[in-house]
């Protein structure tokens, strides 16, 4: 009868067949090279469609008639905008941090991103918003005037989208708590402070 | 980190190149075996098991001696597969379990013995695919034969809870391995 002990899984799994990376130092920079373009790539595409949007609206807030309107597409313009400028404050490859992590702290670190970003982005969403209503209210209104109670349901609806936005948020980012206390109580550390 | 401004490639900090090569002589069948845990697939296991290479070889440039090269190595390998698995997860919403969960979700032993390695390595893997980041890593290094404090001040959790892990991982695997024998 064979049989296989436990203590021989760990020799059984060094001994595996592996495959070689026969990696030079020129070959390794080259492709960290490689890595840093394409992520300075994707950011500027990122950015010159924002910027597109932030243009187009602001062309449709000149061609525009109605102060409101015009209002709502320039505020809406300007949350565009800013969304530019935090892209452009936090997505570029940063440099490599001077020491890495133990993986635990690391993970909790990327969890807390996680949830600090869940917990703020309906606070983004939410500042489109007055110029949302404005842009509604502004095609309710004189010059336009499409209809009151077309303007009222497309409002509901935002309101609707925002609120459900913001309770998907509020419940993914309780998730990524959980986690997070789990590990720190992996960790030895207290899991009060961060909560929200 | 600075850019060579002919070629776009970041130079190398003196004794970079020559700390990497040490990494890899030391290191790096554990990182090819590290990459076939977190990636299955033998097309996309090169890919990871470069990225990782990348990783090391970058952070080596502010190496200086904070912690042992096992620990650094090991760290900047494991993080940087993780990112690779989350990324998997999201895409494929693959359910993980942890260690002490593993009885309840996926402990169902073959009916048949299991002698043979390649099936062993193949079962092992299958296992580390369902398990959480943390107890990946605790797993894997604790096949890697690194001991208790070291996982320890690798993964940086307490020793207690690393003791606590490898004795579940422990039990599971004999739980695993063991079982067919009550078949002859």
């Amino acid at each position: 009868m064979t049989k296989v002990d436990e203590d021989q899984i760990p020799s059984i799994w060094r001994l595996q067949p592996v495959p070689k990376v026969a990696m030079t130092p020129e070959l390794i920079r080259a492709r960290a090279a490689r890595f840093e373009r394409q992520i300075r790539n994707r950011i500027r595409i990122d950015m010159l469609l924002s910027l597109g949007l932030v243009l187009w609206l602001v062309v449709a807030a000149v061609m525009k008639e109605g102060v409101v309107l015009r209002a709502g597409l320039l505020l809406v313009a300007a949350w565009a905008l800013t969304g530019v400028f935090l892209t452009r404050l936090v997505g570029m490859p940063d440099r490599f941090p001077g020491e890495p992590s133990a993986s635990t702290a690391w993970y909790i670190r990327h969890l807390e991103r996680q949830r600090d970003y869940m917990l703020s982005a309906p606070w983004g969403i939410g500042l489109a918003y007055p110029g949302l209503i404005l842009i509604l209210i502004g095609y309710a209104m004189p010059p336009i005037v499409v209809s009151w109670q077309h303007s009222v349901v497309l409002g509901g609806v935002f309101f609707f989208v925002y609120f459900a936005s913001v309770i998907y948020c509020k419940l993914v980012a309780a998730r990524w708590q959980q986690e997070i206390n789990s590990l720190r109580s992996l960790k030895g550390s207290a899991t009060t402070g961060d909560e929200f | 980190m600075a850019m060579d401004a002919v070629t776009d490639i970041p130079a190398s900090v003196p004794d970079q190149d020559a700390l990497y090569a040490e990494a890899v002589a030391q290191f790096g069948a554990s990182l090819a075996r590290l990459a076939t845990a977190y990636e299955l697939d033998r097309s996309r296991q090169q890919d990871l098991l470069q990225e990782i290479h990348v990783a090391l070889w970058r952070s080596l440039a502010t190496f200086k001696g904070q912690c042992s090269l096992r620990t650094w190595v090991y760290r900047i390998a494991h993080n940087r597969a993780s990112s690779y698995v989350r990324l998997r997860v999201r895409m494929r919403r693959v359910t993980t379990v942890s260690l002490e969960e593993m009885d309840v979700e996926t402990s169902q032993p073959d009916a048949e013995r299991i002698v043979d390695h390649a099936a062993i390595l193949e079962k092992l893997r299958a296992l580390i695919q369902r398990l959480k980041p943390i107890d990946q890593e605790v797993f894997l290094l604790y096949l890697e034969g690194v001991d208790a404090g070291g996982i320890a001040e690798i993964v940086g959790i307490l020793p207690s809870n690393v003791a606590q892990k490898i004795h579940r991982a422990k039990k599971f695997l004999q739980q695993q391995f063991q079982t067919g024998d009550h078949h002859d």
